[in-house]
């Protein structure tokens, strides 16, 4: 049975969910079960051979505004297939995500698109929503980096945030790294050449679709012999057997020949605790230390893990094995007396998540409009709210103008009288 | 000594069993032998270079489709000490217009699509589809029911091997001798077929 | 020679939010504010849906059910071609005799790229060609609007506090001294007293529709991996690549056993609508396979066109001539003046050259698509100067312009100003104008730009 389907309550259309990600968009339809589509966040130009990302901080205004235009004119007018100028908008955002990005994007979809109103919610706050609970972990494991906020009661604590660039970008890297050393590829005329003499370098997407097809995240005993074994300079420890090797062919004519040793260890970077003694897990445990006491029970009893990368096979295992070995060390043991934690699988998969919450958010149609900003009110101020600059409230406050203004995405459902 | 004369008469013709339809446009060299219900259409062309090819029943070969047992690149023609290697064809294989096989074995069941390349040191089993345009150059042994397909040379197993091509075959075995000349068939020689 | 017909060669300046130089091909022409428009600076609409491999056209509320997906055509989820029905004849029982049987059609999907079937998932063969494939459901659909409600039922009370709490604020106009006096001062009871009705619906909405809702429940453990992972070989044909994954969203299957095909998405044809006016520039037609257009209000249909035609080989500070024509798109007769450039022109960036233009008014003849046919001489009789018209045929003329380049190195770049007269032929408001009245022409000017190559050597 199609959810709210045609005309939701009240005539208004349903509105657009977008999730911009470094890597991959999810956009669809709020009131529907997963999005339309998952594509990759690039374009490609004429003439141009790699296609362009999209989403890059670092690229002056007015390359970043016309890449956002012709992506988002590809989102609409190619797997859409709506009119912007009906529907109201839910971008989902990461808390990081730069201002000067955030407002390109709002000038691409008010000047050039004409929507009616936008919509900012954080990726994190909306995984929340697909659960029914109101407090939660969440750690996003995207591509460029893994990022571990708190949300307590709907309100997420922003000062508990937590992040680090081990993520599917540096697995890619690290991937390739020891592909390009270790492996072999075998062409028609001769065998077992080495890869920079075949090729030049391998194109990430090919080393992308090596890390999903073949990589897997061992077990906690296991990985940790596997780290001991990298990082023994004596070669006393043993690295357990590895798992077979796999021939990956390139095309018709080359055959690359990928170790099992790479398969389980080019995941373990992720755990493996760098100079500052942080991998993937130890951000729960600070973000859980840096909470308030009373929060921090109902926190690690509440663990979500949303992104692309936390897909990997065994990956979640993992983590709630690392979390459990690593609370008994000094470090933690002192500070967080809560040894329990629960892990939530949410109604979708883990790199949908962050937009099933945005979906369900959007189809209610009696608050969307007084959450977005309007169209009007951009361009009577030119900005929009952001939550560092908290100063001017907004025209259509609820409240007197002598008491603070609320944060952007306040106690989402306030049961107050 | 008259073995080694009858030997190399035998070796510079191509033996045809009864029951194949080979169309005289086509191109024949070396030691080629010829299951029946096999069909060459014209303008093939058959080349054993560098060692026999050995076709075996119910084959399909298009036009301009090429099956070629060439000398190894680097390898020169008059080198000593060169084995001839036999090249084996299966029965019910398809070989489609315009495409080039140098492989040394092929099974049964196969199809080479239009305009594929299937390198030397390839060697297809049984139910493997090339799709067309490929090129298929590697050293290896292509498993049962594989498809190959795509630019990139995709690759994916299928459950059932395609269909042998039995309606095309007897039409085409009806049909072809009303507009085509056809080689005459030559009784095969006592040596046997090597698989 | 055929490079100097490439379309980049000479730029049309539109001027919008933001100046764009394109050329005339790529521009519209909005005849209502007599401004040319380019790609930008006209608002895009979905004009309608089709199948691109069935080419059937689908209303709108049709493809809003039906997701933009074709109901009839599929796509293969292996190499995403479009899949055949395919039909084999299969033995089955007679419903009457179940000792003979007879032949029946059982059709299956099939992909001629790929050769994929739905047989290879084991997807059973259907009796109807068509309408017979369904694709499954997300397994989560129950519990998400199982939310959704949860959640509209906290909103809807949201809303109610919202707008109890607006209400609160209209209180009666009376001073304060007054309220006091009356006992109308504490804010609560005016919004008890007015907002009553409010709620109590609301507390009959929420006996009516109280939505309880299981809380999520986490588990302690989560399951490991298997233990043959480690130490059974990978087939890779049999793992799905990330792409296909992708193309399923609810399920993303690791394998590819559990691959399904889906309806085939849709394409849509936009129509273009100048954003200050309203008016549509661009229209088309309602069948996929025609390719007219109902509207079509594209520039070279109203502005007359520059072209290059030959260029001598141009030397740094020397003048050279350069052979240009101008096509004149409109029926009627067009005068044409060319401007140069005023110094202090804001448009005026990228020129590196100095250019002498034709002082006169230039005269072009209307588009007559007899005049081939017709044997009589020209009734126009143009006095020509030989000096600036090179030749005159049927409704083009060539010209000369003088060119210096003021650059050594680089592409020699110059800019002018052509004003044209253009009689707008949109229909009157007034149904009781004569309809021989001519229309007033209006003098438009546009800032061109050409691009001549580099220096000879």
């Amino acid at each position: 049975m199609p959810l709210f389907e045609g005309l939701g309550s009240g005539g208004e259309k349903t509105a657009v969910v977008i999730d911009l990600g470094a890597a991959y968009t999810k956009c669809g339809f709020a009131g529907e079960t997963g999005p339309r589509c998952i594509i990759p966040s690039e374009i490609q130009r004429p003439g141009l051979q790699q296609p362009i990302r999209v989403v890059q901080y670092n690229i002056n205004t007015e390359e970043l505004y016309s890449n956002l235009k012709e992506f988002i004119h590809m989102l609409y007018f190619r797997h859409l297939l709506v009119n912007p100028r009906d529907r109201r908008v839910v971008i989902i955002e990461s808390i990081l995500c730069p201002s000067h990005f955030r407002e390109t994007l709002t000038k691409v979809f008010f000047k050039h698109f004409e929507v009616p109103s936008v919509l900012f919610a954080p990726s994190h706050l909306m995984s929340v929503m697909t659960l029914g609970i109101n407090s939660a972990l969440v750690m996003d494991c995207g591509y460029t980096e893994t990022l571990v906020l708190p949300v307590y009661e709907g309100i997420p604590i922003l000062s508990a945030w937590e992040a680090l660039p081990m993520a599917g970008k540096a697995i890619h890297k690290e991937l390739e790294g020891q592909l390009v050393e270790q492996c072999t590829v075998d062409t028609d005329s001769s065998t077992g050449q080495s890869l920079p003499a075949v090729i030049g370098t391998i194109q990430e997407e090919v080393v992308e679709d090596i890390k999903v097809r073949t990589c897997f995240v061992s077990d906690l005993q296991r990985g940790l012999k596997i780290q001991e074994a990298k990082f023994n300079l004596d070669g006393t420890a043993e690295r357990p057997a590895p798992p077979p090797d796999v021939d990956y062919p390139l095309d018709g004519e080359k055959i690359l020949h990928i170790k099992g040793s790479i398969r389980d260890s080019v995941i373990e970077m992720l755990f493996e605790q760098d100079n500052e003694e942080k991998s993937v897990a130890t951000l729960v445990l600070d973000a859980l230390v840096k909470c308030p006491i009373d929060t921090r029970k109902t926190l690690s009893e509440n663990l979500v893990v949303i992104g692309g990368t936390a897909m990997l096979p065994g990956f979640l295992h993992r983590l709630l094995a690392e979390i459990r070995l690593l609370v008994e060390k000094p470090r933690y043991q002192q500070a967080l007396s809560t040894k329990t934690f629960r892990l939530h699988s949410p109604p979708a998969k883990p790199n949908c998540t962050a937009w099933l919450g945005g979906a369900i958010f959007g189809a209610l149609q009696d608050i969307l409009g007084s959450r977005s900003v309007s169209r009007d009110y951009y361009n009577q101020t030119g900005r929009i709210p952001d939550w560092c600059s908290l100063s001017t409230p907004p025209p259509e406050s609820l409240y007197d103008a002598s008491k603070t203004p609320p944060p952007l995405m306040k106690r989402a459902f306030s049961t107050e009288k | 000594m008259a073995d080694v004369s009858t030997k190399q008469i035998a070796q510079k013709s191509a033996k045809i069993a009864a029951g194949a339809v080979v169309c005289v446009e086509s191109e024949i060299r070396g030691d080629v032998t010829i299951g029946p219900r096999t069909v060459v259409h014209p303008k093939a062309r058959i080349i054993a270079e560098a060692g026999p090819i050995v076709i075996g029943e119910g084959n399909l070969i298009e036009e301009q489709a090429l099956i070629i047992n060439s000398y190894p690149e680097n390898i020169l023609p008059d080198a000593e000490g060169v084995e001839p290697k036999t090249m084996t064809i299966g029965t019910n294989n398809v070989f489609e217009v315009g495409c080039v096989s140098q492989a040394l074995k092929i099974g049964d069941n196969n199809v080479i699509e239009s305009k594929a390349d299937v390198g030397r040191n390839v060697i297809l089993t049984s139910g493997c589809i090339i799709g067309a345009c490929c090129q298929v150059n590697t050293c290896e042994v292509i498993p049962e029911n594989t498809v190959i397909y795509g630019s990139g040379c995709m690759r994916r197993v299928q459950t059932e091997r395609p269909q042998p091509q039995t309606l095309q075959l007897d039409f085409l075995m009806k049909i072809l001798p009303n507009y085509h000349h056809l080689k005459k068939t030559v009784k095969i020689s006592s040596t046997p077929a090597k698989n | 020679m055929a490079s100097l017909l490439q379309p980049e060669r000479v730029l049309y300046l539109v001027n919008g939010e933001k100046k764009i130089r394109s050329p005339l091909s790529h521009l519209y022409f909005c005849r209502y504010c007599s401004e040319l428009r380019s790609l930008e600076c006209v608002s895009h609409e979905v004009d309608s849906h089709y199948c691109p491999s069935c080419l059937e056209n689908m209303p709108s509320a049709e493809a809003k059910i039906k997701k933009n997906r074709c109901a009839n055509c599929f796509d293969c989820p292996c190499c995403m071609h479009t899949l055949s029905t395919r039909a084999t004849n299969i033995p089955a029982p007679l419903p009457d005799d179940p000792a003979k049987t007879t032949m029946k059609k059982a059709y299956y999907l099939a992909c001629g790229f790929c050769r994929w079937t739905s047989r290879d998932v084991g997807m059973a063969d259907k009796s109807v060609a068509s309408g017979g494939w369904q694709e499954p459901d997300s397994p989560h659909t129950q519990r998400i609007s199982k939310l959704i409600e949860f959640y509209q039922q906290l909103a809807q009370r949201e809303k109610l506090d919202r707008d109890r709490k607006k209400l609160a604020r209209r209180r009666p106009y009376m001073p304060l001294a007054f309220a006091e006096k009356y006992g109308l001062a504490s804010r609560q009871r005016s919004g008890v007293s007015i907002t009553g009705l409010a709620s109590l619906s609301l507390k009959e909405g929420e006996e009516q529709r109280e939505v309880k809702l299981e809380l999520a429940q986490a588990l302690e453990e989560v399951e490991p991996l298997p233990e043959d992972c480690y130490t059974r070989p990978v087939n890779l044909p049999e793992v799905t690549t990330l792409r296909q994954r992708l193309l399923l969203p609810d399920l993303q299957p690791p394998g590819v056993l559990q691959l399904h095909p889906k309806h085939k998405q849709l394409l849509i044809k936009r129509s273009l609508r100048c954003r200050r006016c309203e008016h549509n520039l661009s229209k088309p037609e309602f069948n996929p396979t025609s390719i007219k257009f109902k509207i079509q209000l594209v520039a070279v249909n109203y502005v007359p066109e520059v072209r290059i035609l030959s260029i001598p080989n141009l030397r740094f500070s020397k003048e050279s001539q350069v052979l240009l024509t101008l096509t004149n798109p409109v029926e009627s007769i067009t005068h044409v003046t060319l401007q140069s450039c005023e110094s202090k022109d804001p448009n005026n960036i990228n020129s590196t050259a100095e250019v002498l233009l034709p002082s006169k008014e230039l005269m072009l003849a209307g588009k007559d698509a007899a005049a081939e046919y017709d044997e009589l001489a020209e009734p126009h009789d143009f006095q020509d100067d030989p000096d600036v018209v090179a030749f005159r045929k049927s409704n083009k003329l060539g010209f000369f312009i003088r060119v210096t380049p003021q650059r050594e190195q680089g592409d020699v770049i110059v800019s002018f100003k052509i004003r044209h007269d253009f009689r707008n032929l949109a229909t009157p408001l007034r149904p009781g104008q004569e309809s021989g009245a001519p229309s007033e022409p209006v003098w438009l000017r546009h800032h061109v730009e050409l691009n001549l190559g580099h220096l000879a050597a």
